[in-house]
């Protein structure tokens, strides 16, 4: 899915200053994006922008040429937010089938199936008979990505998901996501603050200066399509990082 | 890959703050009868000002067929103004959810039931709805109202923003954020208030019983009864049972909601404001 925008911004009500302006941008087609900035520099407003939870004051975006509510209304569009977002009184399999019973009739056999889907991210059957308050963290961002993929969406956005994960957990999540996204070929939108993760899952970073957030750089991860802990440890790997290090630095 | 649950991992620290939770206020209260046992055999008070704590026992064993008679008819007043205000709670909880308008229009009126003594409302609705069973409910009704509708409307309200965004990602209709999620998120808020209302109902029930008088057999009547004959040892036992039922009340809604909680939020009461 190619994400096209123009001239946007927003303005938040009761702020004369916009919290985002983008001139000009163009992301997706199948690759994976990450946008760094430091905390409160707009970040998830873009998200939420490109997602349809957010209108722009001013500006035009569109999703394969269509609005993000349409997108999201045909159930092209996963979401996984900063924490799980799980319904505690549903069990896991109930929390994974969600937008399915939420969009009914208008996925149009859209729906993924069930058992590929937790073998995919790594979930058992009994796993998914489990509510989340009898689930660890992990186990519970993997839900939230089983519910994000039951769609079949063809963009996948993803608003700091590991930020609340310990280093090991975050390590293993971020490997497994930059595989299913490999594997299914769905374009997909990371916001982190975390430039070693940015790296690590992308084939583009690109940096967010504050207030408004603007695109300052836009920085192509040329690295091998498995990244894996050779890769990680590589040169070329600790040259990226320096660079978006060296980007925000500028920002900030 | 499997990094699954680690819970339920304390249960003998569990087990050991429950044994305090029971001993401790056990403990107070043989503590409070030996020192009012004492102080009756000591001063050798008249037992018309303060009979001693054997000859309520004995009262509690003479009067037990009267009192169990009371407790049930003042359950049955209690339980059916519980359930209707827990009815009338959410379905002015759910309009005062839907418009800002609504809520301040009206949530003053919903505070009066609060803080208008429920001692100066009962005569009124005894009066004007005649001696009865329905009077005794109504009361109970009116004073164990607001903590419900207080309850629930904060839980309708107060929704997870990420769960707000995720209905709305999903295209949710109206009806399907009402139906799955505010009505779910609001549960453990209602129970919390219905709670709270139930040790306010069986209170409400034995005032209304007091101002209705013989017509309608409850504690509320008997305490009259027995005030009016200053039979105090009785008097005493009535008091005792009264309390008891308002203390199971609230200790039966309470393990209900607890168990509601556990099984389906995973949560205790305790999390709940």
């Amino acid at each position: 899915m190619v994400i096209e925008i123009d001239s946007l911004s927003h303005t938040f009500s009761g702020s004369t200053a916009p919290a985002v302006e983008i001139a000009r941008l163009t992301l997706g087609d199948e690759s994976f994006v990450s946008i760094v900035g430091s905390s409160g520099s707009g970040k998830s407003t873009l998200l939420r922008i490109i997602a349809g939870l957010l209108n722009p004051t001013a500006g035009q975006i569109s999703l394969d040429g269509n609005s993000p509510h349409e997108k999201r209304h045909a159930g092209e569009l996963g979401f996984i937010f900063q924490s799980p977002t799980l319904l505690p009184w549903r069990t896991a399999l109930q929390n994974i089938l969600l937008p399915c019973e939420l969009q009914g009739g208008r996925l149009k056999n859209r729906q993924h199936d069930v058992n590929a889907l937790l073998s995919l991210v790594g979930l058992s059957a009994e796993d998914t008979r489990k509510r989340p308050s009898q689930l660890s963290g992990g186990m519970q961002m993997r839900v939230s990505l089983a519910r994000a993929l039951i769609t079949r969406p063809g963009l996948l956005l993803m608003d700091e998901p590991f930020a609340a994960l310990d280093d090991i957990l975050r390590l293993q999540l971020q490997e497994e996501v930059r595989r299913i996204h490999c594997e299914q070929n769905i374009a997909s939108v990371l916001v982190t603050h975390n430039i070693r993760e940015a790296v690590a899952m992308s084939d583009r970073v690109l940096v967010l200066g504050d207030q408004p957030a603007q695109i300052t750089a836009d920085i192509a991860v040329e690295l091998p399509v498995v990244r894996n802990n050779d890769v990680r440890r590589s040169p070329e790997f600790q040259g990226l990082i320096n660079e978006v290090t060296d980007a925000l630095h500028q920002v900030v | 890959m499997q990094e699954n649950d680690a819970l339920n991992d304390k249960p003998t620290r569990n087990t050991g703050h429950a044994a305090v939770g029971i001993a401790a206020p056990v403990a107070v209260a043989v503590v409070v009868v030996a020192v009012w046992q004492t102080f009756v055999w000591a001063s050798d008070v008249s037992p018309l000002v303060l009979p001693s704590p054997l000859q309520v026992c004995v009262a509690l064993m003479t009067e037990r067929v009267d009192l169990v008679e009371a407790a049930w008819c003042t359950t049955c007043a209690a339980l059916t103004g519980l359930t209707a205000s827990t009815l009338l709670g959410v379905l002015t909880a759910f309009a005062f959810s839907q418009s800002r308008i609504v809520r301040r229009t009206f949530y003053p009126y919903a505070i009066l039931l609060q803080t208008v003594p429920i001692i100066a409302i009962a005569p009124i609705i005894v009066i004007s709805f005649g001696r009865g069973f329905h009077s005794v409910a109504l009361v109970s009704l009116v004073i164990s109202l607001f903590p419900i509708i207080t309850n629930t409307t904060t839980g309708l309200l107060q929704i997870d923003a990420g769960h707000l965004d995720l209905f709305e990602l999903h295209s949710a209709t109206w009806w399907q954020t009402l139906w799955k999620l505010r009505l779910p998120s609001s549960l453990p808020y209602l129970i919390s208030g219905v709670r709270i209302a139930g040790g306010a109902a069986i209170v409400g029930a034995i005032v209304g019983e007091f101002f209705v008088g013989s017509s309608q057999p409850g504690l509320g009547s008997m305490i009259q009864k027995k005030a009016a004959g200053i039979a105090m040892d009785e008097l005493f036992a009535t008091v005792f049972v009264s309390t008891l039922l308002g203390v199971i009340t609230f200790g039966t809604i309470t393990l209900i909601g607890e168990s509601i909680l556990k099984r389906f939020f995973g949560m205790s009461l305790s999390g709940v404001r």
